[in-house]
């Protein structure tokens, strides 16, 4: 059997007709080689074959590992993602947006977090291009629009990581957002969660940046279209009157030349879109980012 | 889940045949020839080709480093097997002589499990080899079910075995009864030499020696035309050209091809004069009335049904083929019994002839070596066809894809496909690494190392294992494994592709040691010298492009690990002073620092995003402060 194969082969090899076989025909179970295993502890594991080993010095084996048991919600993780990328074709699109105006006009007024602010700002944004909305449905595998918007958001327990949803979204004031969004993160930590507060939604970001990480790219949550990857805030260099177009932009760079000691720096978040391309095309998801990134920096 | 995926296919199901790796080969041999203790020749065993690596279903045979007669203890050679990797030596685990080599030198394509050389446990039983009867050969040959469903193969699984089986006896007998009557002892046969990694067969020149004439080791005995340019064929031993038997100026010789005879004395020469390589001589009468004999005997001595088929019909007595294809197969010096008949009752055309390639272990195997048909010969006539040839044609060139390119393509492709990978990059300042680097290495001047930056992320993300295990752990479906050392496999790109040889434990290596390790590593691959066991097994891969200008990448895992470190280059950048007070006029808003993105790929079903987060963190934070490195 594959898993005896390598259990011997991970035991160098024990001899495996020392070990008495209890499945068919005397056939060698996983069992029968870990109590064999369990029995022989290193050093008694029998003389292998006389002299077999000494062209390789083999290492001392203190054990080099240890192999931990996949638990049921490991496995839906893997399945579930794994079943993601293998079926939905990821692309992948990146912004940067300025958290300035949240860091000096918001923060200061009201107690929210930045992950709080950009829930509520990708809320405002699906309102604008509602085709981001959209989930897989399994019958007849098209994806459809929904007009209502729940947003799951990744949170990392102890056993794993789950998406709670904050339903209708984009109705909720910021202050209430952020309270439903730390009742749910809070309970899911605990693991009380109900089951219709993590299952569905329609729209899931995943937010990395108490890392410190630059930017990140994640695996759609399948049904969804769309995952948000948002990294950390970096503070940057902050040139002016910045506009979309390249041409304008060096036009615009040519007639006024900023000098360096004028320019004023900003806090900055990469946000990394992955999207599902049979469901939304790229220039979508580029619009969609657009009017994310304008909602967050009020500019 | 690369490893059980081979384990599975490698390890036969049925008994206790378990071919693990080569520790064992001699072991499982063992277990066959208790089996035939029953009939006769208990005190030969065979030796099988071995799995080198976990990738490897066949390999090159380079050189038999031991002679038949030999005696070998452990950790001694047998031969030199070039696999997809590297070039690597096979050596004994146990006590024994060699009896008789079956495959011989420069021998390409060398399937994993065939047998390739007969092994005895006593001197005086050597000689018993030449009537060895692999008779368990053929049934193991069947057991490894799923290596036979690679092959694409036209017969039936049972029958196909079956006739190997009895070609294998035909071609033994043939074998020796020529090797006693044509060639004196001490002959050995020069082969097509394989000259470039690519050739597959050669354009004999001339020759530059005279039949006769004596050869020193070293000695330029023709000129050959590869794929590639002219070049000089050296043989590699001393000795006298007995007999050429392909003449100069022959086009597409195969590798492996015996094209001359050389003899160990000037007075072997003369009793060459009329040997004809193995097809055209009397030999094939013989070996029907040898052969037959043969299937009467297996009949009554086991239960071995005698196949009959149209195919093997014709191998019997009269071949079934048209005029004109005989007259071709003359011409050729093609032998009909080896032609696959498309025409009515299996009979050959003059379209099966035309189209007939030998093959080299064909053409080799007729001659002297046996046992190579009983698995390549179905096979091989399918295979040497369409070869994708090194000619320009249009706008394109078609380059032959070598064994280690298709590995790299089978197992990165596994790959994407059934891990679920994802991205996360951070950058890292370098400036206080830089610093720390600098003054150990003017230390490492009188000390003898000279660290590179690549020394250090080795270092650092070994040590960031401690806090985050699950970056340094493998899936395996039932269960995680979780590994206690660190083993950083570190791509490096060689001429023939990428490979990753092993700094083992090095979360317990200094930084001079492992510059070292990486150093010697590097220089072996680079050789294609790298031993099986260090490219193999690593537990985590750090994968540098920074070299090349590259701002950040993401890699592809390899598998079964869960995470790779993909490491862009050093840049100088603007960032925005931290310690810049905004009051004091004399505080700079900027400065300028070097900067590195590193992006880690890793499989979500092991390490979660906040796991590849963190453990970023950790690596940034030990590659920014440097001095955490002692600890």
């Amino acid at each position: 059997m594959p898993s005896v194969a390598i259990l011997l082969a991970n035991n160098k090899w024990v001899k495996p007709e020392l070990i008495k076989g209890t499945g068919k025909a005397g056939r060698l179970s996983k069992g029968d080689v870990l109590l064999f295993l369990k029995n022989n502890k290193e050093g008694q594991t029998q003389p292998q074959s006389q002299p077999q080993q000494p062209s390789k010095p083999s290492k001392p084996t203190p054990q080099k590992y240890t192999d931990v048991a996949t638990t049921k919600m490991r496995k839906i993780i893997a399945t579930r993602l794994l079943e993601s990328k293998q079926t939905i074709p990821h692309s992948y699109m990146t912004v940067e947006a300025c958290l300035d105006h949240f860091l000096t006009n918001i923060k200061p007024k009201i107690k929210v977090s930045v992950n709080d602010y950009i829930i509520y700002c990708v809320a405002k944004a699906l309102e604008q291009v509602p085709e981001c909305n959209a989930v897989l449905d399994p019958k007849n595998g098209s994806h459809e629009q929904k007009e209502q918007i729940d947003i799951s958001f990744a949170v990392s327990t102890d056993t794993g990581l789950i998406t709670p949803i904050v339903k209708n979204t984009n109705h909720l004031r910021l202050e209430n957002l952020s309270e439903r969004v730390k009742d749910l993160s809070g309970r899911a930590r605990q693991g009380k969660l109900k089951t219709d507060e993590f299952q569905g939604g329609t729209f899931c970001i995943s937010n990395l940046g108490m890392f410190g990480v630059s930017n990140f790219a994640a695996v759609i949550n399948p049904p969804h279209a769309v995952i948000l990857a948002i990294g950390g805030g970096i503070k940057k260099p902050k040139t002016p009157n910045m506009t979309l177009d390249l041409d304008d932009f060096a036009d615009g760079y040519i007639q006024n030349p900023t000098s360096v000691k004028d320019i004023e720096y900003g806090t900055f978040i990469s946000i990394t879109a992955a999207s599902d391309t049979r469901a939304v095309d790229g220039a979508t998801v580029g619009r969609f980012l657009s009017a994310l990134k304008n909602e967050i920096s009020q500019q | 889940m690369l490893r059980s995926r081979i384990s599975t296919k490698f390890v036969p199901t049925c008994g206790k045949n378990i071919i693990p790796n080569k520790k064992s080969f001699v072991s499982l041999s063992r277990t066959l020839v208790f089996k035939n203790v029953q009939t006769r020749n208990y005190a030969i065993r065979e030796l099988l080709m071995p799995a080198l690596t976990p990738t490897m279903d066949k390999g090159n045979i380079k050189k038999w480093t031991a002679k038949v007669g030999d005696k070998l203890t452990p950790g001694d050679v047998f031969c030199q097997i070039e696999t997809d990797k590297a070039l690597n030596d096979f050596d004994a685990t146990e006590d024994l002589y060699l009896a008789k080599i079956l495959v011989g030198d420069g021998t390409d394509d060398v399937e994993v499990h065939r047998v390739i050389a007969l092994v005895a446990d006593e001197e005086s039983e050597i000689s018993q080899a030449d009537s060895f009867k692999p008779k368990e050969a053929t049934k193991k040959q069947e057991s490894p079910k799923q290596e036979q469903a690679e092959q694409p193969k036209s017969q039936p699984k049972q029958p196909e075995a079956e006739e190997e089986y009895e070609e294998y006896e035909e071609e033994e007998e043939v074998a020796s009864s020529a090797a006693s009557s044509s060639l004196p002892k001490g002959a050995k046969e020069i082969q097509m030499p394989s000259l470039s990694p690519t050739m597959e067969a050669g354009n004999l020149i001339e020759w530059t020696v005279k039949e006769g004439q004596e050869v020193k080791a070293g000695d330029v005995v023709a000129l050959v035309q590869t794929d590639k340019a002219k070049l000089d064929f050296e043989y590699p031993d001393d000795g006298y050209i007995g007999k050429i038997l392909v003449p100069g100026g022959t086009d597409d010789v195969k590798l492996g091809t015996p094209i001359a005879i050389l003899v160990q004395s000037p007075d072997d020469v003369a009793a060459l004069k009329d040997y004809k390589g193995g097809e055209a001589t009397s030999a094939p009468q013989k070996k029907i009335v040898k052969k037959r004999r043969l299937k009467q005997k297996t009949g009554s001595e086991s239960s071995t049904p005698v196949r009959e088929d149209v195919n093997q019909g014709s191998k019997g007595g009269r071949v079934l083929a048209s005029p004109i294809a005989k007259k071709i197969a003359q011409e050729k010096n093609i032998n009909l019994e080896q032609v696959t008949g498309t025409g009515p009752n299996g009979r050959i055309i003059k379209a099966d002839v035309e189209e007939y390639k030998p093959s080299a272990k064909q053409a080799t195997q007729t001659q002297s070596q046996p046992s190579q048909s009983t698995t390549t010969e179905p096979k091989s006539q399918k295979t040497s066809a369409p070869v994708a040839a090194d000619v320009s044609e249009g706008n394109y060139k078609d380059i032959p894809a070598s064994a280690m390119r298709k590995v790299i393509a089978k197992r990165l492709t596994e790959s994407k496909r059934d891990i679920p990978h994802y991205y996360v990059t951070v950058e890292c300042e370098l400036d206080q690494l830089m610093k720390v680097r600098a003054q150990l290495n003017k230390a490492g001047e009188k000390r003898g190392y000279k660290l590179s930056v690549n020394d250090f992320l080795i270092k650092a993300a070994a040590l960031s294992m401690k806090k985050v295990p699950a970056v340094n752990s493998s899936w395996r479906g039932e269960f995680i494994r979780e590994y206690h050392n660190v083993d950083v496999s570190v791509a490096v790109s060689t001429d023939n592709g990428l490979i990753t040889p092993i700094v083992t434990d090095a979360e317990k290596r200094g930084l001079s040691d492992i510059s070292h390790q990486v150093k010697q590593l590097a220089d072996k691959a680079k050789q294609g010298k790298l031993q099986s066991h260090e490219f193999q097994g690593g537990t985590f891969t750090i994968s540098n492009l920074g070299m090349f200008g590259v701002h950040e990448f993401s890699a592809i895992i390899n598998p079964p690990q869960a995470c790779i470190l993909a490491v862009g280059g050093a840049e100088s950048k603007v960032v925005v002073n931290d310690k810049h007070d905004a009051n004091d006029p004399s505080s700079d808003k900027y400065k300028v620092v070097t900067v590195m993105k590193v992006t880690l790929s890793s499989d979500h079903r092991v390490v979660d995003g906040a796991a590849a987060a963190q453990w970023l963190q950790e690596f940034k934070t030990h590659i920014e402060n440097p001095l955490y490195l002692m600890l």
